[in-house]
């Protein structure tokens, strides 16, 4: 993980000791775990590889932890690795399909019993559809229900990429729903 | 069917959004902290790091080929235990898809890492590891259950596993349920920090 999290701000400074990193790290986990998984729910569609993503922000999170400098940027770190390590998903699942070993992740899948609801799987199964990116913006915007420039900030774009990109998914999915009628 | 507003749109991308979210009620996997003194926190890379790993790698391979020749009954024996035992390796017939690694990182307790594939199945040589390739004595009553197994089969498994008489710590154990569970289609949601509960012994 890659991620640059030096951030001027007017967060505390961590204590970078390894037991503190733990701990520090530990805490942000009980507080943000959960919110993370469901996050990266969104974007691979079953809470296993969910989980598996966001473990790993965190490790990423711990390993840099001396590098933290404004604690309160932490969170747009782990959401921009779960962004990354759902993309590490996506990919491999890309290599698999490949080798015709598919993987339907249960969420969007037509047989999803945890979901309720028919139009819920529907526009779940259309966004699954849609290019990673405008995935990665519609989850951003209107599951975090974030505004364009934190979108920006999370996916190390331009707010006007967000904005279009954001247009173009709504757009892309208001017709694959007409289709699938 | 009429055409959507976009605000009705949205409001259905949020709506689905949030149905699905709320199928996350709790963590099948503890804080990744918990294990964490295995975790290093590596120093940062130099740009001479690579070369040296890929220096490294070649002097291994090299040697694991010559040095069976050059020392008289060093292949007769290769499992013998010794103090620099070489590490668990996955059985020749394992074959991996390209999705997953065969090199596995271990904890100071045992755990290892990477659990499954980037496509979300479980990693054979994880799997190969917690089967009987490790030599932790591992060997989880939990792996060897049918896809079948009931709620109380994986958990009494799971508690003889880490019982008195059982070999497994409890993250290990919960990797290897996590592994059976992904294996066999399970949904159980056991873990063996917040919520297993084992009868007491004796």
């Amino acid at each position: 993980m890659t991620v640059p999290i030096y951030r001027a701000g007017t967060g505390p400074q961590p204590d970078p000791s390894p037991n503190a990193a733990r701990a520090a790290v530990d805490d942000l986990f009980r507080l943000h775990a959960l919110g993370l998984v469901r996050f990266a729910l969104v974007l691979v569609g079953d809470q296993a590889t969910a989980e598996d993503v966001v473990q790993e922000a965190f490790l990423g999170l711990y390993r840099a932890w001396d590098r933290v400098r404004d604690t309160g940027a932490v969170l747009g770190y782990l959401r921009t690795a779960v962004v990354n390590g759902a993309r590490s998903v996506h990919r491999g699942r890309g290599r698999a399909r490949l080798l015709r070993v598919p993987y339907d992740p249960p969420v969007w899948s037509a047989e999803a019993a945890a979901m309720d609801g028919e139009d819920r799987r529907a526009v779940l199964a259309a966004i699954a559809r849609l290019p990673q990116r405008q995935r990665e913006v519609l989850a951003l915007k209107y599951y975090l229900d974030l505004s364009e420039h934190e979108v920006a900030a999370i996916l190390r774009v331009s707010r006007g990429t967000v904005a279009a990109t954001g247009a173009r998914a709504v757009a892309a999915l208001a017709r694959q729903l007409r289709e699938d009628q | 069917m009429t055409d959507h507003l976009p605000d009705d749109l949205e409001e259905r991308v949020r709506d689905a959004y949030q149905s699905a979210a709320r199928t996350v009620q709790t963590l099948q996997r503890p804080s990744p902290m918990l294990a964490a003194g295995s975790v290093p926190r590596p120093r940062r890379m130099n740009a001479l790091v690579p070369l040296a790993a890929a220096v490294a790698v070649i002097v291994v391979i090299g040697a694991s080929v010559a040095l069976p020749r050059l020392i008289p009954g060093a292949s007769q024996n290769p499992a013998a235990p010794g103090p620099h035992r070489p590490r668990p390796t996955l059985p020749s017939s394992t074959t991996l898809p390209s999705s997953c690694t065969a090199t596995l990182t271990e904890g100071n307790d045992g755990t290892i890492t990477p659990l499954f594939c980037s496509d979300g199945s479980p990693n054979p040589a994880a799997l190969a590891y917690y089967e009987g390739h490790n030599d932790r004595g591992f060997h989880p009553a939990v792996l060897r259950l049918a896809p079948s197994s009931t709620r109380s089969q994986v958990k009494s498994a799971m508690c003889a596993d880490i019982g008195p008489g059982g070999t497994m710590g409890l993250q290990a154990e919960q990797q290897a349920y996590d592994l059976a569970a992904r294996r066999n289609s399970w949904s159980y949601d056991i873990n063996t920090v917040t919520n297993l509960r084992c009868p007491p012994a004796g």
